[in-house]
Protein backbone atom coordinates (compact mmCIF):
# COMPACT_ATOMS: atom_id res chain seq x y z
CA UNK A 1 0.00 0.00 0.00
CA UNK A 2 2.10 2.66 -1.16
CA UNK A 3 1.70 5.68 -2.88
CA UNK A 4 2.22 5.38 -6.39
CA UNK A 5 1.47 7.78 -9.26
CA UNK A 6 -1.10 6.11 -11.59
CA UNK A 7 -1.06 5.34 -15.04
CA UNK A 8 -1.67 9.17 -16.58
CA UNK A 9 2.30 10.03 -15.62
CA UNK A 10 2.45 13.12 -13.19
CA UNK A 11 4.98 16.03 -13.87
CA UNK A 12 6.57 16.90 -10.54
CA UNK A 13 8.99 20.11 -9.59
CA UNK A 14 9.52 20.70 -5.65
CA UNK A 15 11.57 24.05 -4.65
CA UNK A 16 11.42 22.60 -1.08
CA UNK A 17 8.87 24.96 -0.28
CA UNK A 18 6.58 24.55 -2.87
CA UNK A 19 5.41 21.47 -4.82
CA UNK A 20 4.14 21.99 -8.34
CA UNK A 21 2.25 19.02 -9.89
CA UNK A 22 0.29 18.08 -13.23
CA UNK A 23 -1.22 15.49 -14.64
CA UNK A 24 0.42 14.75 -18.31
CA UNK A 25 -0.19 15.48 -20.92
CA UNK A 26 -3.20 17.62 -20.47
CA UNK A 27 -2.74 19.76 -17.09
CA UNK A 28 -3.27 22.07 -15.02
CA UNK A 29 -0.79 22.52 -12.20
CA UNK A 30 -1.31 21.88 -9.23
CA UNK A 31 0.31 24.02 -6.42
CA UNK A 32 0.77 22.84 -3.46
CA UNK A 33 2.82 25.08 0.08
CA UNK A 34 2.78 25.06 3.47
CA UNK A 35 1.66 22.53 4.88
CA UNK A 36 -0.37 21.04 1.81
CA UNK A 37 3.27 20.59 0.65
CA UNK A 38 4.48 18.46 3.57
CA UNK A 39 1.42 15.96 3.67
CA UNK A 40 2.18 15.19 -0.25
CA UNK A 41 5.54 14.90 0.38
CA UNK A 42 4.08 12.16 3.08
CA UNK A 43 1.74 10.43 0.90
CA UNK A 44 4.62 9.54 -1.33
CA UNK A 45 6.40 7.82 1.58
CA UNK A 46 3.91 5.01 2.14
CA UNK A 47 0.61 4.23 2.74
CA UNK A 48 -2.13 6.48 2.10
CA UNK A 49 -4.20 5.67 4.83
CA UNK A 50 -1.16 5.82 7.38
CA UNK A 51 -0.49 10.08 5.77
CA UNK A 52 -1.74 11.47 8.91
CA UNK A 53 0.90 9.68 11.50
CA UNK A 54 4.20 10.42 9.03
CA UNK A 55 2.85 14.18 9.18
CA UNK A 56 2.34 14.40 12.84
CA UNK A 57 5.61 14.03 13.82
CA UNK A 58 7.13 16.47 11.90
CA UNK A 59 4.47 19.07 12.55
CA UNK A 60 4.27 18.20 16.36
CA UNK A 61 0.46 17.62 15.88
CA UNK A 62 -0.88 14.77 17.46
CA UNK A 63 -1.97 12.56 14.19
CA UNK A 64 -5.67 11.93 15.03
CA UNK A 65 -5.85 16.02 15.88
CA UNK A 66 -4.87 16.45 11.71
CA UNK A 67 -6.49 13.20 10.20
CA UNK A 68 -9.38 14.49 8.85
CA UNK A 69 -8.00 17.38 7.49
CA UNK A 70 -5.10 15.32 6.02
CA UNK A 71 -7.49 12.36 4.69
CA UNK A 72 -9.33 14.86 2.70
CA UNK A 73 -6.34 16.41 1.04
CA UNK A 74 -4.88 13.13 0.28
CA UNK A 75 -8.74 11.83 -1.36
CA UNK A 76 -8.50 15.03 -2.98
CA UNK A 77 -5.25 14.64 -4.70
CA UNK A 78 -5.74 10.66 -5.42
CA UNK A 79 -8.98 12.04 -7.43
CA UNK A 80 -7.10 14.56 -9.61
CA UNK A 81 -4.78 11.72 -10.40
CA UNK A 82 -1.74 13.31 -8.35
CA UNK A 83 -1.69 10.34 -6.70
CA UNK A 84 -2.29 6.79 -7.23
CA UNK A 85 -4.90 5.06 -4.79
CA UNK A 86 -3.35 3.25 -2.43
CA UNK B 1 -5.03 24.42 0.95
CA UNK B 2 -5.34 23.36 -2.48
CA UNK B 3 -5.33 26.02 -5.41
CA UNK B 4 -4.70 26.59 -9.07
CA UNK B 5 -2.58 29.53 -9.33
CA UNK B 6 0.31 31.18 -11.46
CA UNK B 7 3.36 29.48 -11.59
CA UNK B 8 6.78 30.51 -12.64
CA UNK B 9 8.15 30.02 -16.36
CA UNK B 10 10.68 27.53 -15.42
CA UNK B 11 8.02 25.40 -14.05
CA UNK B 12 5.27 25.57 -16.89
CA UNK B 13 8.35 25.42 -19.57
CA UNK B 14 9.55 22.04 -17.94
CA UNK B 15 6.38 20.57 -17.28
CA UNK B 16 5.16 21.51 -21.05
CA UNK B 17 8.53 19.88 -22.22
CA UNK B 18 7.26 16.49 -20.53
CA UNK B 19 3.63 16.96 -21.56
CA UNK B 20 4.83 17.32 -25.80
CA UNK B 21 7.31 14.00 -24.57
CA UNK B 22 4.30 12.06 -23.17
CA UNK B 23 2.00 12.71 -26.42
CA UNK B 24 5.32 12.01 -28.70
CA UNK B 25 5.96 8.71 -27.19
CA UNK B 26 2.08 7.19 -26.60
CA UNK B 27 2.19 8.40 -30.71
CA UNK B 28 5.38 7.18 -31.39
CA UNK B 29 6.80 9.91 -32.55
CA UNK B 30 10.60 10.72 -32.02
CA UNK B 31 11.38 13.97 -30.62
CA UNK B 32 14.68 16.07 -29.74
CA UNK B 33 14.47 19.14 -26.92
CA UNK B 34 16.41 21.91 -28.33
CA UNK B 35 17.42 25.38 -27.21
CA UNK B 36 16.34 27.17 -23.75
CA UNK B 37 16.81 25.49 -20.18
CA UNK B 38 18.19 22.47 -22.14
CA UNK B 39 21.39 23.75 -23.01
CA UNK B 40 23.78 22.50 -21.28
CA UNK B 41 25.58 24.84 -18.82
CA UNK B 42 29.05 24.60 -20.50
CA UNK B 43 28.07 26.17 -23.11
CA UNK B 44 25.98 29.13 -22.06
CA UNK B 45 24.62 29.84 -18.22
CA UNK B 46 21.49 28.24 -17.53
CA UNK B 47 18.85 30.14 -19.76
CA UNK B 48 15.22 29.90 -19.54
CA UNK B 49 13.15 30.34 -23.31
CA UNK B 50 10.08 31.68 -23.31
CA UNK B 51 8.31 28.42 -24.86
CA UNK B 52 9.19 24.43 -25.75
CA UNK B 53 11.04 23.87 -28.99
CA UNK B 54 11.66 20.78 -30.39
CA UNK B 55 13.25 19.15 -32.95
CA UNK B 56 10.92 15.95 -34.66
CA UNK B 57 12.45 13.15 -37.17
CA UNK B 58 10.48 14.09 -40.63
CA UNK B 59 9.17 11.45 -40.60
CA UNK B 60 7.16 11.84 -37.70
CA UNK B 61 5.74 15.44 -38.40
CA UNK B 62 2.31 14.23 -39.29
CA UNK B 63 1.30 11.85 -37.07
CA UNK B 64 2.99 14.51 -33.89
CA UNK B 65 1.26 16.81 -35.26
CA UNK B 66 -1.95 15.14 -35.16
CA UNK B 67 -1.42 13.83 -31.85
CA UNK B 68 -0.80 16.92 -29.96
CA UNK B 69 -4.14 18.76 -31.76
CA UNK B 70 -5.78 16.29 -29.90
CA UNK B 71 -4.58 16.90 -26.71
CA UNK B 72 -5.25 20.32 -26.90
CA UNK B 73 -2.64 22.33 -28.29
CA UNK B 74 -4.29 25.19 -31.14
CA UNK B 75 -2.22 25.69 -34.06
CA UNK B 76 -0.83 29.82 -33.56
CA UNK B 77 1.44 29.60 -37.26
CA UNK B 78 2.05 27.06 -39.80
CA UNK B 79 5.42 25.96 -41.44
CA UNK B 80 4.32 27.97 -44.40
CA UNK B 81 3.82 31.56 -42.48
CA UNK B 82 5.85 30.91 -39.65
CA UNK B 83 9.73 32.02 -40.89
CA UNK B 84 11.26 33.01 -44.20
CA UNK B 85 12.57 28.88 -43.60
CA UNK B 86 9.33 27.06 -43.00
CA UNK B 87 11.31 25.29 -40.56
CA UNK B 88 9.10 25.51 -37.47
CA UNK B 89 5.35 25.46 -36.69
CA UNK B 90 3.98 27.06 -34.01
CA UNK B 91 1.02 25.87 -31.24
CA UNK B 92 0.17 27.32 -28.06
CA UNK B 93 -1.56 25.50 -24.95
CA UNK B 94 -3.90 26.73 -22.59
CA UNK B 95 -1.24 24.72 -19.72
CA UNK B 96 2.12 25.43 -21.45
CA UNK B 97 1.92 27.92 -23.75
CA UNK B 98 4.11 27.90 -26.64
CA UNK B 99 5.50 24.87 -28.51
CA UNK B 100 7.57 25.89 -31.48
CA UNK B 101 7.73 22.15 -33.29
CA UNK B 102 10.93 22.21 -35.85
CA UNK B 103 10.97 19.51 -38.62
CA UNK B 104 14.45 20.81 -39.90
CA UNK B 105 17.03 23.42 -38.33
CA UNK B 106 17.67 26.74 -40.41
CA UNK B 107 20.99 26.60 -41.48
CA UNK B 108 21.55 22.95 -41.97
CA UNK B 109 21.64 21.76 -45.74
CA UNK B 110 21.81 17.90 -45.49
CA UNK B 111 18.87 16.48 -45.91
CA UNK B 112 16.31 16.84 -42.90
CA UNK B 113 15.84 12.95 -42.12
CA UNK B 114 19.89 12.63 -42.18
CA UNK B 115 20.06 15.51 -40.14
CA UNK B 116 18.19 14.35 -37.70
CA UNK B 117 20.12 10.89 -37.52
CA UNK B 118 23.18 13.13 -37.35
CA UNK B 119 21.83 15.35 -34.27
CA UNK B 120 20.38 12.38 -32.40
CA UNK B 121 23.46 10.46 -32.19
CA UNK B 122 24.58 10.37 -28.96
CA UNK B 123 22.07 12.50 -27.61
CA UNK B 124 21.15 12.08 -24.06
CA UNK B 125 18.66 12.12 -21.40
CA UNK B 126 17.44 14.69 -19.22
CA UNK B 127 14.66 13.84 -16.29
CA UNK B 128 14.10 16.99 -13.96
CA UNK B 129 10.24 16.34 -13.64
CA UNK B 130 9.70 12.48 -13.62
CA UNK B 131 9.05 12.54 -17.35
CA UNK B 132 12.77 12.06 -19.42
CA UNK B 133 13.42 13.31 -23.08
CA UNK B 134 16.32 13.76 -25.01
CA UNK B 135 18.63 16.34 -26.32
CA UNK B 136 21.35 16.76 -28.76
CA UNK B 137 25.06 15.66 -27.66
CA UNK B 138 26.97 19.34 -26.15
CA UNK B 139 28.96 19.43 -29.54
CA UNK B 140 26.07 19.31 -31.57
CA UNK B 141 24.19 21.99 -29.04
CA UNK B 142 27.22 24.36 -29.32
CA UNK B 143 26.69 23.89 -33.29
CA UNK B 144 22.82 24.68 -33.30
CA UNK B 145 23.45 27.48 -30.94
CA UNK B 146 25.63 29.31 -33.03
CA UNK B 147 23.64 28.19 -35.97
CA UNK B 148 21.00 30.18 -34.25
CA UNK B 149 22.81 32.86 -33.95
CA UNK B 150 23.02 33.32 -37.28
CA UNK B 151 19.26 34.25 -37.76
CA UNK B 152 19.35 36.94 -35.43
CA UNK B 153 18.77 40.29 -37.07
CA UNK B 154 22.15 42.31 -35.31
CA UNK B 155 23.42 39.86 -33.74
CA UNK B 156 27.21 40.87 -33.01
CA UNK B 157 29.08 38.57 -34.77
CA UNK B 158 32.58 39.23 -32.82
CA UNK B 159 30.76 38.00 -29.73
CA UNK B 160 29.45 34.75 -31.06
CA UNK B 161 33.31 33.81 -32.78
CA UNK B 162 34.92 34.89 -29.20
CA UNK B 163 32.53 32.09 -27.72
CA UNK B 164 32.86 29.90 -29.83
CA UNK B 165 36.84 30.20 -30.03
CA UNK B 166 36.60 29.87 -26.02
CA UNK B 167 36.05 26.46 -26.28
CA UNK B 168 39.52 23.94 -26.35
CA UNK B 169 40.66 23.61 -30.14
CA UNK B 170 40.12 20.14 -29.93
CA UNK B 171 36.09 20.69 -28.97
CA UNK B 172 36.01 23.93 -31.94
CA UNK B 173 37.72 20.70 -34.74
CA UNK B 174 34.93 18.42 -33.72
CA UNK B 175 32.26 20.86 -34.06
CA UNK B 176 33.46 22.27 -36.77
CA UNK B 177 33.61 18.46 -38.55
CA UNK B 178 29.65 18.22 -37.50
CA UNK B 179 28.61 21.48 -39.43
CA UNK B 180 30.70 20.02 -42.17
CA UNK B 181 28.55 17.01 -42.31
CA UNK B 182 25.17 18.99 -42.28
CA UNK B 183 26.17 20.87 -44.42
CA UNK B 184 25.72 23.98 -42.39
CA UNK B 185 28.62 26.09 -43.50
CA UNK B 186 27.19 29.19 -45.19
CA UNK B 187 25.47 29.54 -41.52
CA UNK B 188 28.49 29.27 -39.64
CA UNK B 189 30.19 31.79 -41.43
CA UNK B 190 26.90 34.15 -41.06
CA UNK B 191 27.12 33.72 -37.62
CA UNK B 192 30.75 34.64 -37.45
CA UNK B 193 30.36 37.53 -39.34
CA UNK B 194 32.20 35.44 -42.50
CA UNK B 195 29.36 35.53 -44.52
CA UNK B 196 31.35 37.42 -47.79
CA UNK B 197 33.04 34.41 -47.75
CA UNK B 198 29.81 32.60 -49.76
CA UNK B 199 29.32 36.15 -51.89
CA UNK B 200 27.41 34.21 -55.07
CA UNK B 201 26.60 30.74 -53.22
CA UNK B 202 22.41 29.97 -53.22
CA UNK B 203 22.25 30.79 -50.18
CA UNK B 204 24.03 33.84 -49.78
CA UNK B 205 21.19 36.38 -50.22
CA UNK B 206 19.16 34.59 -47.45
CA UNK B 207 21.57 35.07 -45.24
CA UNK B 208 22.13 38.47 -45.55
CA UNK B 209 18.67 39.33 -45.78
CA UNK B 210 17.78 37.31 -42.42
CA UNK B 211 21.07 38.40 -40.41
CA UNK B 212 20.79 42.13 -41.84
CA UNK B 213 18.03 44.47 -41.44
CA UNK B 214 16.60 44.86 -44.63
CA UNK B 215 13.19 44.61 -46.38
CA UNK B 216 10.88 41.42 -46.49
CA UNK B 217 10.79 41.27 -50.34
CA UNK B 218 15.02 41.00 -49.94
CA UNK B 219 13.79 38.16 -47.42
CA UNK B 220 11.58 36.47 -49.78
CA UNK B 221 14.16 36.79 -52.39
CA UNK B 222 17.01 35.25 -50.85
CA UNK B 223 14.10 32.80 -49.70
CA UNK B 224 13.72 31.72 -53.48
CA UNK B 225 17.39 31.51 -54.31
CA UNK B 226 18.15 29.38 -51.34
CA UNK B 227 14.89 27.23 -52.42
CA UNK B 228 16.35 23.39 -52.21
CA UNK B 229 14.97 22.80 -56.13
CA UNK B 230 13.13 24.22 -58.75
CA UNK B 231 9.21 23.07 -57.55
CA UNK B 232 10.44 24.17 -53.98
CA UNK B 233 11.55 28.13 -55.57
CA UNK B 234 8.30 27.99 -57.24
CA UNK B 235 6.43 27.11 -54.54
CA UNK B 236 7.51 30.08 -52.81
CA UNK B 237 7.09 32.29 -55.32
CA UNK B 238 3.41 32.01 -55.63
CA UNK B 239 2.93 31.86 -52.04
CA UNK B 240 4.73 35.88 -51.63
CA UNK B 241 2.24 37.41 -52.63
CA UNK B 242 -0.90 35.93 -50.77
CA UNK B 243 -1.61 37.25 -47.46
CA UNK B 244 -0.56 35.62 -44.12
CA UNK B 245 -3.98 35.23 -42.82
CA UNK B 246 -2.56 33.69 -39.47
CA UNK B 247 -0.24 36.84 -39.13
CA UNK B 248 -3.38 38.79 -40.11
CA UNK B 249 -5.33 37.45 -37.12
CA UNK B 250 -2.68 37.69 -34.93
CA UNK B 251 -2.33 41.45 -35.37
CA UNK B 252 -5.94 41.92 -35.25
CA UNK B 253 -6.33 39.68 -31.88
CA UNK B 254 -9.34 37.78 -34.32
CA UNK B 255 -10.29 35.90 -37.10
CA UNK B 256 -9.92 38.37 -39.75
CA UNK B 257 -12.95 38.73 -42.00
CA UNK B 258 -12.77 38.12 -46.22
CA UNK B 259 -13.19 41.84 -46.51
CA UNK B 260 -10.63 42.32 -44.73
CA UNK B 261 -8.07 39.81 -46.00
CA UNK B 262 -8.96 41.42 -49.80
CA UNK B 263 -7.52 44.93 -47.84
CA UNK B 264 -4.98 43.39 -46.80
CA UNK B 265 -3.68 41.39 -50.10
CA UNK B 266 -4.86 44.49 -52.59
CA UNK B 267 -2.00 46.85 -49.69
CA UNK B 268 0.85 44.33 -50.02
CA UNK B 269 1.62 45.19 -53.79
CA UNK B 270 1.97 48.63 -52.73
CA UNK B 271 3.99 47.81 -50.05
CA UNK B 272 6.12 45.40 -51.74
CA UNK B 273 6.44 48.27 -54.84
CA UNK B 274 7.83 50.67 -51.93
CA UNK B 275 10.10 48.21 -50.71
CA UNK B 276 11.54 47.42 -54.36
CA UNK B 277 11.88 51.36 -54.39
CA UNK B 278 13.82 52.07 -51.49
CA UNK B 279 16.10 48.95 -52.21
CA UNK B 280 16.43 50.43 -55.75
CA UNK B 281 17.53 54.20 -54.01
CA UNK B 282 19.91 52.35 -51.71
CA UNK B 283 21.76 50.54 -54.37
CA UNK B 284 22.13 53.60 -56.12
CA UNK B 285 23.90 55.42 -53.54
Amino acid sequence: MTARVRMDPVARWDTGETVYLAVLPGGPITVLEGSAAVIWRAACDGPLAETADRVAPQVGIDADAIRGEVDSLVDRLVSEGLLAPG
Amino acid sequence: MVEEVAVPLEVRLRFGRAAVQVVADRAGAEILHIKGETVHESLRPRQMGTDVDILVRPSDVARLDRAIRAEGWRLHSSFAYGSPFAHAQTYIHDAWGYLDLHRWFPGIRLDPTDAYEVLARGAYAIDEVGVGYLVPQIDAQAVLLVLNAARIVGADPESTREEWERAPRQEQERRLRLISELRADVAFATAIGELERFRGHPEYRLWKAVSEPGSRSAEWWGRVRAARSLPDALALIARAPLVNVERLAHLLGREPSRREIVTEFLRRPRRAAAEAWRSLRRDRR
